[in-house]
């Protein structure tokens, strides 16, 4: 029997066998390591006589139950938190523990306990009489900003969810196909400029370096000082470091 | 009738000098992903010196390759739990290398991992056979030797695994056509 990547090479093949051919050529080669090598051979002579550790296949569904309950129970807690927004745990944005200038009449009081989640209703109920509607109305934008504070703390630091990488993959075909580096360029400048720490920023950024590099734009070691910042032992380092070379 | 002379007392260390390589080449075929991969070898040559005093000699490649494959069974029943939990367990490999190109790292990858999700539909006994034959460059004889059944079950294994393949890239392709 011939090996597929030899039979391809003959006619008669199909579309589908090339590229499973292409597939299986693409494959990573196999490298002896021989530092791991090294490193299992002290492992076993510490521990010759020491069985292939038994019972792991019994504690791993126990490390793994725990996992899940405790995960499960952050999950709830993140959820809580995600409803009630910063004011959950009580230290921002709550309206009753916040606002000194609210009179303390004991309704109120229970108004302002309830609020986050009574907001709706309050509004669509009349007002009792006796909360004076001067203080309320001036005590009210206070918490909202800090709810907005609190979102826009939280839109900050919440990394991007559903960046779209068409851009990316418009740029690579751009710089491998078309061989048009400037468009490429444009593509992943606009990518970075939405998504400035989104999941393929390092990659966007190594593709500018090539694109840059390719134009002979200077721009190119200023985006590899900018991918050697973010990603000091990125697997594009070397590329950011003989583009900023080659820049001097 | 001559009698057969017992084989010479083996060294675990120079099975171990010997043999890592092929362990680890296994294992990998078998589907072992890379980041488990020292302790599955580990395991294996645990094993390996705990059942030295009683093994007969005669084929080590086999014996071997039969301990890796109850590792990695085992390894598959634990990722199979896993996956149940967590829904997801990541499979791939990592197989990016330093230095090439971002494109083409990235173009490799891809191909890399729909190879690896391909594979994954196969079973374990096909996957190593083709692994081993097609990409390790192994023959069939010594696949037949070290998986200890006739050469001609080893054919039949690459030619399934074949089929499989060929039949989940079509389906991949036509999905991909057809878009998401």
């Amino acid at each position: 029997m011939k090996r597929l990547v030899e039979l391809v090479e003959e006619e008669g093949t199909d579309r589908i066998e090339r590229t499973l051919s292409q597939l299986l050529r693409s494959a990573a080669p196999f490298e002896i390591d021989h530092f791991r090598k090294r490193r299992i051979w002290v492992r076993l002579e510490r521990r010759p006589n020491l069985r292939p550790r038994a019972g792991r296949f019994w504690l791993r569904p126990l490390v793994i139950a725990a996992l899940l309950v405790s995960g499960t129970a952050t999950a709830g807690l993140g959820h809580l938190y995600v409803l009630h927004g910063s004011g959950f745990f009580g230290l921002v944005g709550a309206p009753s523990t916040t606002s000194s200038n609210v009179p303390t009449t004991p309704h109120a009081a229970s108004l302002t306990k309830r609020a986050p989640r009574d907001e709706p209703a309050r509004e669509s109920e009349p007002q009792p009489a006796l909360v004076p509607p001067a203080p309320v109305a001036s005590a009210a934008p206070e918490p909202a900003a800090s709810a907005a504070r609190g979102v826009a703390k939280n839109t900050r630091s919440r990394p991007e969810s559903s960046e779209d990488a068409t851009h990316v993959v418009e740029a690579i075909q751009a710089l491998r196909t078309e061989r048009d580096p400037a468009r490429a360029q444009a593509l992943l400048n606009g990518y970075l400029k939405q998504n400035p720490r989104g999941a393929l920023s390092g990659d966007a950024l190594a593709l500018s370096i090539e694109a840059a590099s390719a134009q002979h734009d200077p721009r190119a070691a200023e985006y590899a000082r900018r991918y050697l910042a973010a990603y000091p032992k990125g697997k594009y380092r070397d590329l950011a470091k003989r583009a900023l070379e080659a820049q001097r | 009738m001559e009698a057969i002379a017992p084989a010479p007392p083996l060294e675990f260390r120079a099975i171990y000098e010997r043999w890592f390589a092929d362990v680890s080449r296994w294992i990998r075929a078998m589907g072992g992903p890379e980041a488990e991969r020292e302790d599955l070898v580990q395991d294996v040559f645990l094993v390996v010196h705990r059942r030295l005093p009683d093994f007969d000699g005669q084929n080590v490649a086999g014996w071997l390759y039969q301990i890796a494959r109850h590792r990695v069974r085992d390894f598959r029943r634990l990722l199979w739990v896993k996956h149940l939990l967590f829904g997801s367990v990541p499979l791939s490999e990592s197989l990016s290398k330093g230095g090439a190109s971002p494109a083409d790292s990235l173009e490799t990858n891809e191909k890399r991992a729909l190879l690896e999700r391909l594979l994954c539909k196969l079973n374990e006994s096909e996957r190593a056979a083709l692994v081993l034959f097609e990409i390790d460059g192994y023959s069939g004889e010594e696949i037949a030797d070290i998986q200890g059944v006739p050469v001609n079950t080893v054919w039949a294994r690459i030619h399934k695994a074949r089929k499989k393949l060929k039949a989940s890239l079509a389906i991949h392709e036509h999905r991909a056509q057809k878009g998401p």
